[in-house]
C-alpha cells in the first residue's frame, strides 16, 4: 500500500461550494499533517460541470442571473449572494459576486487538464478560482484562459491551440463520466484512497478525520475486522440480554 | 502530483470514538472495482455516520461503489444549476452555480 492518501476532487470553477470546499479540505489536511497517522496526501482534481448550457457571456451581474434564472426578485438573490459571500470569508475568501462574468467553464476545465499534464493541476484550479470568485476575471474566453494559464507558468500559445482544438476535452468528459459511473451528482466530491466518498464542503476536522481514519484501515487487516464484527455483536448480543 | 501545500493550519477538536465494528462487507474499488477493505468501519472510526448514500447507491449500480461520509449538519453542495445546503441553512437553501 502506498503510503501516500490519494484524493480524487470533483469541483467545478463555477461553483462556490467547491472554492469554499477547497480552503476547508487543506486545513483539514493541514491537521492531518500533524496527527500520529500523517502521510502525504496527492490532490487530483477532476472535471465537473454543473451547468454546461450557460453562455460564455452573460451581460449583467450574477445576482441579475440568480434572479432570471431562478424567478426571484434581485434583492432576494443579492441576499443569498451575500450569505455565501459571508461564509466565503469565514475561510479566507473575498468573494465578489458582482463582479464575477458567469460564464461556461468547460473550456477552464480543458486547461486544467492541459495544466496536469505539466504538474501545476493545482496552480491552474486555484488561479481559476480567485480569478472567477474573487477578482472578477473571465474564465470562459480563450484569450483571458491563456492569460491566467501563462501566469502560473504555462505556455500561451499551447493552451491556445489545445483550446482551438478542443484538445482536452475527451479528458474533461471522461472526467465527467467517471463522476456518473460514481453516482456523483453533486460536488465539491471528494474521493479518498479511491474508495471512500466525502460529498460537499464540510469542516475541516471532518476531513481530518477521514483522512485519520482511512490511514487507520490500512493497517487493519480483514480477519481484524472480522474479530471486531463479532465482538461488535457479541456486545450487542449482550446488551439485549442485559435490558431483558 | 506534489503533496497539497499547507495553506494555514487549523487543529482539529476532534472527538474521541473509539472504533466501531462493522460487519465485513467488501466493497468494490471505486477506480479499479477491485474488492477492498470494509469501508464502512471508515464511516464508524471517524465518527460520522457512514451511509451508502446516493453516491453508493448509483455507484454500485454502475458497477462502481463509494461509501458517502455523511456528517449530521450535512454539507454544502452545488447541485445542477443550483447550489444546496440540505438541512443546514434554515429559510437560504439556494445560489446559483
Amino acid at each position: 500500500m502506498s503510503d501516500t492518501v490519494k484524493v480524487d476532487v470533483w469541483s467545478d470553477i463555477a461553483c462556490p461550494w467547491c472554492y469554499i470546499g477547497k480552503r476547508k479540505f487543506e486545513s483539514g489536511v493541514a491537521a492531518f499533517a500533524a496527527t500520529t497517522e500523517a502521510q502525504p496526501v496527492e490532490v487530483e482534481y477532476h472535471s465537473f460541470e454543473l451547468s454546461p448550457d450557460t453562455p460564455v457571456d452573460f451581460e449583467g451581474t450574477e445576482a441579475e442571473f440568480l434572479s432570471v434564472h431562478k424567478g426571484m426578485p434581485v434583492e432576494q438573490a443579492q441576499q443569498m449572494l451575500d450569505h455565501v459571500t459571508g461564509i466565503a470569508g469565514s475561510v479566507g475568501l473575498d468573494y465578489d459576486f458582482d463582479s464575477v462574468h458567469h460564464t461556461n467553464t468547460v473550456k477552464a476545465h480543458q486547461v486544467i487538464h492541459l495544466a496536469k499534464q505539466h504538474g501545476k493541476q493545482l496552480e491552474m484550479v486555484e488561479r481559476l478560482f480567485t480569478a472567477y470568485f474573487e477578482r472578477g476575471e473571465h474564465v470562459g474566453q480563450d484569450g483571458s484562459l491563456a492569460d491566467l494559464a501563462a501566469e502560473i507558468g504555462l505556455d500561451r500559445d499551447e493552451v491556445l491551440a489545445t483550446l482551438r482544438d478542443d484538445a482536452q476535452l475527451a479528458a474533461v468528459r471522461a472526467d465527467q463520466a467517471q463522476a456518473q459511473s460514481f453516482g456523483i451528482n453533486g460536488v465539491p466530491f471528494f474521493v479518498i484512497d479511491g474508495k471512500y466518498g466525502v460529498s460537499g464542503a464540510q469542516d475541516p476536522a471532518t476531513f481530518t478525520q477521514v483522512l485519520q481514519q482511512v490511514v487507520q484501515l490500512r493497517a487493519t487487516t480483514p480477519d481484524e475486522l472480522a474479530e471486531a464484527a463479532q465482538r461488535a455483536a457479541d456486545d450487542a448480543h449482550a446488551d439485549a440480554e442485559a435490558t431483558r | 502530483m506534489s503533496g497539497l501545500e499547507s495553506t494555514g493550519a487549523v487543529r482539529s477538536t476532534l472527538a474521541s470514538m473509539p472504533p466501531v465494528a462493522a460487519p465485513p462487507v467488501s466493497v468494490p474499488d471505486a477506480l479499479t472495482g477491485e474488492l477492498t477493505l470494509p469501508s464502512a468501519g471508515v464511516a464508524a472510526g471517524a465518527g460520522v455516520a457512514g451511509a451508502a448514500g446516493a453516491a453508493a447507491g448509483a455507484g454500485a449500480a454502475a458497477g462502481g461503489g463509494l461509501l458517502t461520509l455523511v456528517t449530521g449538519g450535512a454539507a454544502p453542495v452545488c447541485d445542477g444549476d443550483s447550489c444546496f445546503v440540505p438541512g443546514a441553512e434554515g429559510a437560504w437553501t439556494e445560489v446559483p452555480d
